[in-house]
């Protein structure tokens, strides 16, 4: 595998990213379906994982930028995972949407996986490691991976302008009803 | 506060992009520990269900 080719395989697997963190997105604003701190501590994963695969896009792939996207795939998983366990015994309620019969919270612990999965068998071509011609330009002087850094760092940024909307600068609360910063101060308050 | 996690991650892509590496993986680091600490906050609140 040449470095050229994995970056591109890198610049997809970011924007397959972006695509999970939109779609996230697309459920808050158009379903008013408001994350709790659990799930934006999955979104906090899925970001971590997207600064690892920006590494790999950038700088072209390095086994310690794999290594950072698995540790940050490995947090994100737990977290799912214990938000999986929290609604695990019949009669316990769920949080939020689901899609195609599981909850986000599910998906996002099966994502996860596939991520450290990934990485796993990217690891194992070194061919990508050796530098080609283009190895020393930023984002290997192509396009794809430029577009695919600057959709994650939009996302990234957009996400917390939303937490701090929907938190304020303190603590989350377990099951939000609304954006702590937008609502309105009712007089004698 | 989560929003200082997105910020931080976001920052750390800024640094790439930049080419400050050190200071990349440094904010990075401080982020996803910051990430640990509020997982473990969130995990070890108080159940709303009884078991």
């Amino acid at each position: 595998m040449t470095q050229s080719f994995a970056r591109n395989l890198n610049a997809l697997g970011l924007l397959a990213v972006c695509i999970v963190l939109a779609a996230a997105f697309y459920d808050q604003f158009v379903h008013s379906d408001l994350p709790c701190p659990l799930c934006l501590l999955q979104r906090v994963g899925f970001v971590a994982v997207g600064f690892g695969l920006c590494l790999n896009v950038v700088f072209g792939p390095r086994p310690h930028h794999y290594g950072i996207m698995i540790l940050a795939a490995a947090f994100g998983g737990g977290v799912a995972l214990r938000q999986v366990v929290l609604h695990i015994v019949p009669g316990t309620g769920s949080y939020g949407d689901a899609f195609m019969g599981l909850h986000y919270y599910t998906w996002s612990a099966m994502l996860f996986f596939v991520i450290i999965l990934g990485s796993a068998v990217m690891l194992l071509f070194e061919g990508q490691y050796e530098p080609g011609m283009s190895a020393s330009r930023r984002f290997g002087g192509q396009m794809l991976p430029r577009i695919a850094f600057f959709v994650m760092l939009v996302l990234a940024a957009g996400n917390a302008v939303s937490a701090l909307l929907e938190c304020g600068p303190g603590i989350c609360g377990e099951d939000p009803e609304g954006y702590k910063l937008l609502k309105e101060e009712t007089p004698g308050n | 506060m989560i929003a200082l996690l997105f910020a931080l991650m976001a920052l750390a892509m800024l640094l790439v992009y930049a080419n400050y590496k050190s200071l990349a993986y440094l904010t990075f680091a401080v982020g996803f520990a910051l990430s640990v600490y509020w997982f473990k906050f969130h995990a070890t609140s108080t159940l709303n269900i009884q078991l």
